[in-house]
């Protein structure tokens, strides 16, 4: 997947335009709240076999700190 | 990207490190015992906002006796290894329709752990309490239940408000230069009194307007005129004098007044109002016989009489705008949106078409709980 899949994916998962880019903050995502942190969560784990942990969804401040975690997983390229 | 409960459930118990089973079993009614740690967990989560007793609106609102066969209001909480991290209230509501008592529910009070917020913990409390229960209505929401309200629920109308000038120095104070600003309002206050000369003459007649101290000496009144409604459309809460009596004059956390409308000795028609910072008296329930336009003008003439001796500035009536207009503009009110979120959810097919319709609710600052607004 390229950068540009990526956040179309996300924009997808927040049902918000697909207008992000890695340096978006999370309170400039519509979308990302409660229920869009569940289907995030959800959708890592039924595509990407990706497990997000609490610790994990607190850290993440930006579209940035997301796409971190697919690269982690080899799912990005850096 | 449908979420299923079933999905939510795994992924809220993986975050919590037990499996579905112990998340649901960690989920349920609230008990005397647990009754002080709750007090500590909303005093530590709501911090500065609990402006009241808490102990004394908490056992006002829920049933804490762990009786969970007869439809009472209940406090429900996620208990792990003897923690609590969420509560959400569950109203038990009875609905008038076409002459129906229809059950209902009204979730409220939801407080997560702040190190827990945002992970879905309250859409899932939420959500379990919606598959439990057929006909559901949520009305304004905070900050962090905003987006269940939104989501979970079929929208209708925002909640708006009627509001009603009687002195415009507050509001004149910014358009107006500071020099100007006494005459400038002393005009206006004068032709605002005019018009409500004009707009008040005759409108309390036939009617002895008086106060209510106790809804318990009208329950066969207000049995009567919930009767009156059975051939209209409307839906709306089952106004019983134990529900009046508990809702507005035993409630710990506002002091309300109740006026009623007697014709030949009997209530014919009820308002409810409180007057806040003394600036505003809100009227938070206006209500008789179907169709009685006039009964209606009569109880606003009488709390725009109070407001004026009370020398407040603004009167105001929170209501759902589709059935107020033909009473409420002509009066001399004007509305105002205020984005008070208000949905429904229905699960049973036979009251979805009735229910989702935004035009058969008949709802008043009665049907929200905006004390804790």
């Amino acid at each position: 997947m390229n950068q540009a899949e990526a956040l179309a994916l996300i924009a997808e998962i927040f049902e918000c335009p697909n207008t992000l880019a890695p340096s978006t903050q999370k309170h400039n995502v519509r979308g990302w709240d409660s229920m869009g942190v569940l289907s995030l969560m959800a959708e890592f784990d039924d595509r990407f076999s990706i497990l997000l942990t609490q610790p994990q969804l607190e850290q993440m401040k930006t579209v940035d700190d997301i796409l971190q975690v697919l690269r982690d997983h080899g799912h990005l390229a850096a | 990207m449908a979420l299923t409960l079933e999905k939510i459930t795994t992924i809220i118990a993986r975050s919590l490190g037990i499996s579905a089973t112990d998340l649901y079993e960690a989920f349920a009614p609230a008990t005397e015992s647990e009754l002080a740690a709750i007090i500590q967990f909303r005093q530590v989560q709501l911090g500065k906002s609990i402006a009241w007793q808490d102990e004394a609106y908490l056992r006002w609102r829920y049933d804490f006796s762990g009786n969970l066969t007869a439809p009472l209001n209940r406090l429900w909480r996620v208990k792990l290894n003897g923690a609590i991290l969420g509560l959400i209230g569950l109203d038990y509501v009875q609905l008038n329709c076409r002459g129906e008592r229809i059950d209902a529910t009204n979730p409220l009070d939801l407080v997560v752990l702040a190190k827990l917020d945002g992970l879905g913990l309250g859409v899932w409390m939420s959500l379990v309490l919606q598959q439990d229960n057929s006909l559901m209505f949520a009305m304004g929401a905070t900050k962090s239940s905003k987006t269940i309200v939104q989501k979970l629920f079929t929208p209708m109308p925002d909640l708006g408000s009627w509001k009603y000038l009687l002195h415009s120095s507050r509001y004149l104070h910014k358009k107006v230069h500071p020099l100007l600003l006494p005459i400038a309002a002393k005009s206006v206050d004068a032709v605002l009194a005019l018009m409500r000369k004009w707009l008040v003459r005759g409108k309390k007649k036939p009617w002895h307007i008086a106060p209510v101290l106790n809804f318990s000496l009208h329950a066969q009144q207000l049995d009567a005129l919930m009767d009156s409604y059975k051939d209209t459309l409307w839906i709306l809460r089952q106004r019983s004098a134990d529900f009046l009596q508990w809702r507005f004059l035993t409630n710990p956390r506002r002091q309300y007044n109740a006026l009623g409308l007697f014709q030949d000795g009997l209530l014919a028609g009820f308002a409810v109002y409180h007057i806040k910072d003394q600036s505003h008296l809100h009227i938070d329930d206006l209500f008789t016989a179907a169709n009685n336009i006039k009964g209606l003008q009569a109880l606003v003439v009488a709390l725009l009489e109070i407001a004026s001796v009370a020398s407040v500035d603004l009167v105001c009536f929170t209501a759902h705008n589709e059935l107020w207009q033909t009473l409420m503009i002509p009066m001399g009110f004007t509305f105002r949106d205020d984005g008070h979120l208000f949905g429904v959810a229905v699960k049973d097919s036979e009251l979805q078409a009735h229910f989702i319709d935004p035009t058969r609710w008949w709802v008043t600052s009665c049907d929200t709980h905006s004390e804790g607004f």
